[in-house]
């Protein structure tokens, strides 16, 4: 029998050991307790990013999985790492994402690490890590790891990067659509929600045909000019639609950290600057509607522009030419700041300051992208009597791009302004319309003035005019050219090397369908003239579109075709229960099936579909490999 | 009847208000975590646990009523049917969450694992009574091993690994109350520790660490592992026979720790040969739950944020967040206790942190109180099983203990575990009334 003093020491020990657990758990559980709330990783659900596509359904942003090759040295097959190493480096050198490092050069990393956990190359294609997996379970390549990650991939590469922008690290947007409508692509999961939840996808206004050869235009623009910086905008006058959005230099999304952050800079948006004569087609517009002038009233340009106000002060300010007697048309034709600024001597202060302000300056057009400038129109109590004249033909005001594209669209629609529009609908993962950006109209001007507008910027496109370089033989075009000194940065008063260059364009001007408008910032070429260097490019961006939507030319019969073009669906391929028939189906409408995981999707070569399996109209089960071959 | 009126009399009133109390606190609980963000009631488990509790209630009173000693005579039968009762769950049972641990008929099923540990508990009572005298020091702690490792081993099989690992602190806590060779014992637990260290080590290693802890490879590598064993045993036989010629302590010394090593070797062997990387993972998880955040680290990372929300005072009964929009996994069972933190707080949930401890006090009380040996080994039993549900359910859902599964009794959703604890309290009622009996 024990000893009672045993059972004692026996009980007391069962007693200390509960005790000392419950007061473990009782002193972790009062520092969680007294420590708050915890940021919680509430992602049970996995959130697969929306698409963001072209007005054709074109993808241009798309979620895919990545994966990542690790190494666990411990594991690893010592005598056969050679033959390993030399397996991944031939695989990862058929471009599916390595850095392409030799197999003595991944050996001797993997050998000389200081640790037994590395990584041996990051972001893999699917197809790769799909052949790894293979190997790893068939016995070889052992202590090598496959990790899935989730990654983005912006198959056009730097095609209207500025507007589509990327995502961070961790998973939101940074700039651009991906930002600005971070919340449909990737919504907040339903709480409690689980699986797979698929984002919104955001259909832009955007032709990706368009916007390539825009932006091809505006590279080789800023190349030929030494330019800092081009923008070149096309958009559809009747809906406000934003069909090329080009800002040079760009870069590419997929690869943003290899460029300097002010590359992303989304300038046609957030870059404020004097416009020069170009504003004139607005100044004008607004004395011609306030009923001030009309088509005949004329004035003598003699090279100055002279007043003295009523106070006795003398404003003298200098035009570039002498005119003689200008009218509307030739004030426009000619780029006669004179005769602008006389012009706008007639109209009351406040009146101008109100229809600029109706044109859309000094105020945000709305566009739905981050971080956009109202540019500056200073109100009319703080002018001083040399501003109205000088604003009259396009300085002491301060716009964006896209603020001059707005306006434009007055012109060309007949007097009514169009919001620009970027993102025309957001939709479900399953096809439905949740949103749409619909065209939002303000009536600027009366048609009337509209159209005699037009009429005057078609003459500077004629023989003579300031912007003949941006005439299209049989093509009736309204134009007008802008030279615009910038304001030092930090000094009084302008440059005298750095100018902005510009042109717009308004086309056809029977009927006019689109806009163009370029902006060549801080060229250091052979010119720095807005007729010389920015109206070739619009000449060229106008017959590419021309061209594109099937404009009719000639000067017998123009038929209006309108930017909102009906065409086909075609959007990214989905697969179902049955197999469809992919032949011919090109590579970049194949990307979103790359984001399934309930089929294996591996597509190998590049351009259309040769051949698939499973053959059509054959069934698609889940867990299925689906193959493709491109040729 | 006068032992009714004598039990009420002498009932230990504070078991049974901890018990009243955990219960009720438990509906409650279950009733909050079938109310959804909306507050839409979407469960109506909450109404059987009320069923339960009242007829767990009868049970307690039936079992404290009952004179233990009567079924003393029976444990052996009883234990040897529930041996066929869980061959039979194993064979025929019905498969829940990917194990074959529910016996029943149409709606109405139950866990037999859950009532074998009572079984076990009673059965080896008698054992370790009826041998205190008779049977030399080894073989009594191996016999004693032996009856639990069977019942152990059907659990295992289910598999329900959580359920399989109760029966060792059982075991642990009854072998020593019941005097058996204290080396034995701390052999014993040592080598579960060591086995357990040796089993998740590669895991751990890889999957959190990610660098390799030196030298310690040898214990799990083939081929090194197998020149450790061997080396181990060859240790082993020279220090046994050095011991059986000089009699040295040191031999047996060198003798206990070489053997230790042998047998956590091959044990840690043998666990990596049943147990899957992932039940392995679930075990360690908890130690950086980061590592994978939507698996297995899901729970715990949820079930922490929900403890740190409930802070000191709580977020208020049916207003907490985490359980109500669902990011709670199991939550009115293994995780009841996250959303009693979150709605209670530290002061709620202390409460019911409270009525354990008393429990276990009391039965701690009653324990050294008794003067019948078979029943004082009949409470360590059972306070060695609540102790540890107790603990590693509730250290899981703050993550320092690993995910096992196990409920918390009295306030988990469940009729099998409020059935058995109930009847388990019955009987430590029962054991109290009786406690000058010798």
């Amino acid at each position: 029998m024990a000893k009672p003093f045993l059972r004692f020491w026996r009980h007391a020990i069962v007693l200390v050991a509960i005790a000392a657990f419950a007061s473990y758990i009782l002193v972790r559980f009062a520092t969680l307790a007294s420590m708050g709330p915890i940021p919680s990783a509430q992602k049970r659900a996995e959130r697969v990013r929306g698409e963001i596509l072209d007005r054709e359904g074109r993808p241009l942003a798309v979620e895919t999985s990545l994966y990542n090759i690790a190494v666990w040295r411990p594991e690893v097959d010592r005598q056969k790492l050679p033959e390993d190493a030399a397996f991944l480096a031939d695989l990862l050198s058929e471009g599916a994402g390595g850095e392409g490092e030799t197999a003595v050069e991944m050996v001797s990393r993997i050998e000389s690490s200081r640790n037994d956990f590395l990584y041996l190359v990051k972001r893999v294609q699917a197809s790769a890590a799909r052949r790894i997996q293979d190997e790893r379970r068939s016995g070889g390549l052992k202590g090598f790891i496959i990790e899935r990650v989730p990654g983005r991939i912006y198959p056009e590469k730097s095609l209207a990067s500025h507007l589509i922008g990327f995502i961070g690290d961790d998973g939101h947007g940074l700039v651009g659509i991906e930002e600005k409508f971070d919340g449909d692509l990737s919504p907040p999961p339903e709480p409690g929600a689980s699986g797979e939840i698929r984002g919104n996808s955001v259909v832009l206004t955007i032709d990706a045909d368009v916007q390539y050869q825009a932006e091809a235009i505006a590279r080789k623009t800023r190349e030929e000019n030494k330019a800092e910086a081009v923008i070149l905008i096309v958009s559809a006058v009747d809906s406000g639609e934003i069909i090329a959005y080009a800002a040079m230099p760009d870069f590419d999304p997929n690869d943003f950290l290899s460029y300097p952050e002010t590359r992303y800079a989304d300038l046609p948006a957030t870059y404020m600057y004097e416009p020069g004569s170009v504003m004139k087609i607005f100044t004008m517009a607004s004395v011609l509607d306030l009923g001030a002038i009309d088509m005949h009233t004329a004035f003598t340009c003699d090279g100055t522009y002279e007043r003295t106000t009523g106070a006795g002060e003398k404003i003298v300010i200098k035009d570039s030419g002498v005119h003689g007697r200008v009218d509307l048309t030739r004030i426009l034709m000619y780029s006669c700041n004179a005769g602008a600024s006389y012009a706008s001597d007639l109209v009351p202060g406040l009146d101008f300051y109100d229809k600029l302000r109706r044109f859309g300056f000094g105020s945000r057009t709305g566009i739905t992208l981050p971080g956009e400038s109202p540019g500056r129109l200073a109100r009319v109590e703080d002018w001083s009597s040399r501003t109205k004249p000088t604003i009259a033909f396009g300085q002491e005001i301060s716009v964006t791009a896209l603020q001059v594209v707005q306006a434009a669209s007055a012109i060309g629609n007949g007097g009514v302004r169009m919001k620009p529009l970027v993102a025309r609908r957001v939709t479900a993962p399953d096809g439905t319309v949740l949103r749409e950006d619909a065209p939002l109209g303000t009536k600027v001007v009366s048609p009337e003035t509209a159209r005699d507008i037009l009429a005057a910027m078609e003459a500077a496109s004629l023989e003579g005019g300031s912007g003949w370089r941006a005439r299209i033989p049989d093509f009736r075009i309204s134009v007008k050219t802008g030279t615009a000194q910038m304001v030092e940065s930090g000094r009084r008063g302008y440059s005298s090397e750095d100018f902005i260059a510009s042109c717009i364009a308004i086309f056809p001007t029977d009927a006019p369908s689109f806009v163009v408008y370029v902006a060549v910032i801080k060229p250091r070429g052979e010119s720095i003239q807005g007729g010389k260097i920015a109206a070739p490019p619009v000449r060229e961006t106008a017959e590419m579109v021309i061209e594109h939507f099937g404009l009719a030319r000639g000067t017998a019969t123009t038929v209006r075709h309108p930017g909102t073009v009906a065409v086909p669906d075609t959007g990214p391929v989905e697969i179902g229960s049955v197999m469809p028939d992919l032949t011919g189906v090109p590579k970049r409408r194949l990307l979103p099936l790359l984001s399934r995981k309930d089929i294996i999707v591996l597509i190998e070569g590049d351009g259309y579909v040769a051949e698939q399996s499973p053959k059509p109209g054959e069934p698609v089960t889940p867990g299925a490999t689906v193959r493709l071959v491109l040729r | 009847m006068p032992s009714i009126r004598k039990t009420l009399s002498e009932m230990d009133w504070f078991i049974v208000a901890a018990t009243f109390s955990l219960v009720v606190v438990g509906i409650l609980f279950i009733y909050s975590s079938g109310v959804t963000s909306e507050g839409v009631l979407v469960s109506g488990e909450y109404l059987k646990q009320a069923i339960w509790a009242v007829t767990g209630i009868l049970l307690m009173l039936v079992f404290a009523v009952f004179d233990y000693q009567r079924l003393r005579d029976y444990t052996f039968v009883i234990y040897a049917v529930f041996i066929v009762i869980l061959v039979y769950t194993r064979l025929f049972g019905r498969l829940v969450n990917g194990a074959k641990s529910w016996i029943g008929v149409g709606e109405l099923g139950i866990q037999p694992s859950e009532f074998v540990k009572l079984v076990v508990i009673l059965f080896l009572a008698n054992y370790l009574e009826s041998s205190r005298q008779s049977t030399g020091g080894l073989r009594r702690f191996l016999t004693a091993f032996g009856i639990v490792s069977i019942p152990m081993g059907l659990v295992l099989v289910q598999p329900d690994f959580g359920t399989a690992l109760v029966f060792i602190p059982i075991f642990i806590v009854m072998a020593f109350v019941a005097g058996t060779d204290s080396k034995y014992v701390a052999f014993f637990v040592l080598s579960m520790l060591i086995t357990s260290l040796l089993t998740v080590l590669p895991l751990y290693e890889r999957i959190i660490a990610r660098h390799r802890i030196p030298l310690l490879f040898v214990f799990y590598e083939k081929p090194y592992s197998y020149i450790v064993l061997g080396a181990a045993f060859a240790v082993f036989a020279l220090a046994l026979s050095g011991y059986r010629f000089f009699r040295e302590k040191y031999y047996a010394g060198i003798a206990f720790a070489s053997a230790l090593m042998l047998i956590s070797g091959f044990a840690s062997m043998a666990a990596h040969a049943v147990l899957k990387e992932y039940q392995i993972m679930r075990l360690i998880v908890f130690l950086d739950p980061s590592v994978d955040k939507l698996g297995s680290g899901w729970n715990i990372l949820q079930s922490i944020t929900a403890i740190g929300s409930g802070g000191i005072f709580g977020k208020g009964y049916l207003h907490g967040t985490q359980s109500h929009y669902r990011y709670l996994p199991q939550q009115s069972t293994d995780f009841i206790f996250s959303i009693i933190a979150e709605e209670w707080g530290f002061i709620g949930s202390a409460f019911v942190f409270a009525c354990f401890i008393l429990i276990l006090w009391r039965c701690f009380v009653i324990m050294r109180a008794v003067k019948d040996r078979y029943a004082a080994y009949i409470v360590a039993g059972i306070m060695g099983m609540l102790a540890f549900h107790f603990m590693i359910n509730v250290g899981m859902t703050m993550g320092i203990m690993p995910i096992t599964g196990i409920p918390l009794y009295f306030l988990s959703y469940g009729g099998s575990s409020l059935w058995s604890i109930m009847s388990a309290m019955g009987m430590v009622l029962g054991i109290s009334t009786r406690r000058f009996r010798s």
